[in-house]
């Protein structure tokens, strides 16, 4: 489904990562380690396509990412970051619903029904405060609506950069395990960015930990050993 | 309770132009003396309303995509120096351009000063947007709004001060605001141009709403982020750029009036929000019209007196309000 051949990133005249090659057939819940500053984020906005690939290829379902079209793209990878959301007046509901947009220019208003909106609201527990404003709820709280925005959008990649920042103890561990869940049980496959290597170590399906330009791949967790 | 504040704003809209067509700054019936009411109303009071309404929409608008934008409620076409950048244009098209003959050919004068209007608000745009992408969306760009004000300032207070006295006071009096300077083809020209600029704003509505995630989200959400941004700093230096070119750089419409739209009408759904937005502009430019007319002042306060009087309170408002 998503295979790195031999990716190389360099950031001004920096090389970052160095000959990366991966290939996952099925769904799981990939964790992403690495201290600050190695280079994950870089590697995920290259695979989201925020950022060029120096060196190498990144297949999707057989076909290089760089021949998706932008749409065609945002229909088949998800990312979520921990930029916070500066906006007060509109509903969580409303948010998450943004990330029915890949769809409306093909399905029009079928692009709402034809996903579980209230089912990732309420796996996420937002169900309560789905008709609250931004600026009546908590950062946590408004993190969890940035990810069910994230899963809305139906993709079967789903790119994550230290999504449970602003999460305390319960929602974390709530969160991962509802990735994992979806990961083995919708067939997809999940990245994930953490420095919550204990939860993730519980729940991750695969691991991968970036250090010195390399990433070392394993099914075990292998961080900071 | 959503009808209630459509009606509610089109009912206070509908008696804010009958006011200001019929009582500011004079009672006129047209059922007493029609000739002179006839000649009061179209050669002077229609433009005023048309101008007043096509600048508060435009000013509006432009502060509503410029907010959105660079995610700050306190960004405004005056406050990052738009304003200013449109003035300077103008200010060197009219007073440059007095010595070239083919300035005074019918529309050709009033097309240029509001091309230039345009130009000079676009620059000014395209730095702060530089800015904004190398500094992130903070106070940084508020103060640099600020010194370019300031820098474009001098150079106006220059031409100014090069300008002979006639040319002065007329250049003065534009710089106060004023919604009474446009007649016939520099009317048609602020209409034409402010109804080309509102539609073009609508068309970017959608993928504005999508850009509160974040520009890298929203590029993950098959938005085109930097053709987007390019594409509303072209049309709010559009809106905002002849607007200045034909009414002075007016103050706080821009700024105000975006964030007391957002607070009362509460959506995501930014198409119905800027409509609800310029209809509120709409308004407070008429307000503010009436408010400087007011029979008992005996002659008319210019526009900013009224914006500032009414809009900075709105502001402060605002900015004492934010949770930091």
């Amino acid at each position: 489904m998503l295979k790195f051949s031999k990716l190389s990133i360099q950031r001004a005249d920096t090389t970052l990562i160095n000959d990366f090659n991966v290939e996952t057939e099925k769904g799981g819940l990939i964790i992403l380690t690495g201290a600050n500053g190695s280079g994950k984020s870089t590697l995920l906005k290259t695979l989201v396509g925020l950022l060029p690939i120096t060196k190498g290829e990144i297949i999707i379902n057989k076909r290089a990412v760089t021949n998706y079209a932008h749409e065609e793209r945002a229909r088949t990878i998800a990312y979520v970051n921990a930029q916070k959301i500066e906006e007060a007046y509109i509903r969580v509901i409303d948010l998450v619903r943004l990330g029915r947009y890949p769809y409306l220019k093909v399905q029009h208003e079928k692009a709402l029904e034809d996903v579980n909106i209230a089912g990732v609201l309420k796996a996420l527990s937002l169900e309560a405060i789905q008709y609250n404003y931004l600026n009546e709820i908590s950062d946590g709280e408004l993190q969890k609506s940035t990810i069910a925005r994230a899963l809305v959008q139906d993709t079967p990649i789903l790119v994550m950069d230290e999504p449970t920042a602003f999460l305390d103890y319960p929602s974390k561990k709530e969160l991962f395990k509802l990735l994992r869940a979806m990961a083995l049980e919708k067939n997809k496959v999940i990245i994930c960015a953490t420095h919550d290597v204990e939860l993730a170590a519980i729940f991750g399906t695969e691991f991968w930990h970036l250090e010195n330009k390399l990433i070392s791949v394993s099914d075990k967790s292998i961080a900071w050993n | 309770m959503l009808n209630i504040k459509w009606i509610g704003l089109i009912l206070i809209l509908l008696l804010l132009v009958v006011l200001d067509t019929f009582c500011i700054p004079t009672n006129i019936n047209p059922f007493t003396d029609f000739k002179l009411s006839e000649t009061i109303l179209f050669s002077i009071r229609l433009p005023k309303i048309l101008t007043a309404m096509a600048a508060g929409i435009a000013l509006s608008a432009g502060g509503l995509m410029l907010q959105q934008l660079f995610k700050n409620p306190l960004a405004g076409p005056y406050v990052l120096g738009v304003s200013s950048g449109a003035s300077l244009a103008v200010g060197m098209v009219i007073i440059g351009g007095a010595s070239l003959p083919f300035l005074h050919i019918f529309y050709f004068q009033s097309i240029s000063i509001a091309l230039a209007g345009f130009i000079g608000a676009f620059v000014v745009l395209l730095l702060a947007l530089l800015v904004s992408y190398r500094f992130g969306y903070s106070y940084i760009l508020l103060l640099f709004g600020v010194i370019i004000g300031q820098i474009l300032g001098a150079f106006q207070t220059l031409i100014d001060y090069l300008a002979n006295p006639t040319d002065l006071k007329q250049f003065s009096l534009w710089n106060m605001g004023s919604f009474y300077n446009t007649i016939n083809d520099s009317l048609y020209i602020l209409v034409a141009f402010v109804s080309f600029g509102i539609i073009w704003s609508f068309r970017l509505m959608k993928p504005l709403s999508i850009m509160i995630l974040g520009n890298d989200v929203a590029y993950t959400l098959g938005v085109k982020t930097k053709k987007v941004s390019l594409q509303i700093l072209m049309c709010t230096g559009l809106l905002t750029g002849v607007v200045t070119a034909f009414c002075g750089p007016i103050a706080f419409i821009g700024m105000a009036v975006p964030n007391v739209a957002r607070m009362m009408y509460k959506t995501a759904n930014f198409k119905k929000l800027l409509l609800f937005n310029v209809l509120v502009g709409a308004g407070m430019a008429l307000f503010c019209d009436i408010i400087g007319n007011l029979p008992f002042f005996n002659f008319h306060l210019p526009i900013n007196v009224s914006t500032a009087l009414i809009g900075g309170p709105i502001v402060l408002f605002i900015l004492l309000k934010r949770k930091y």
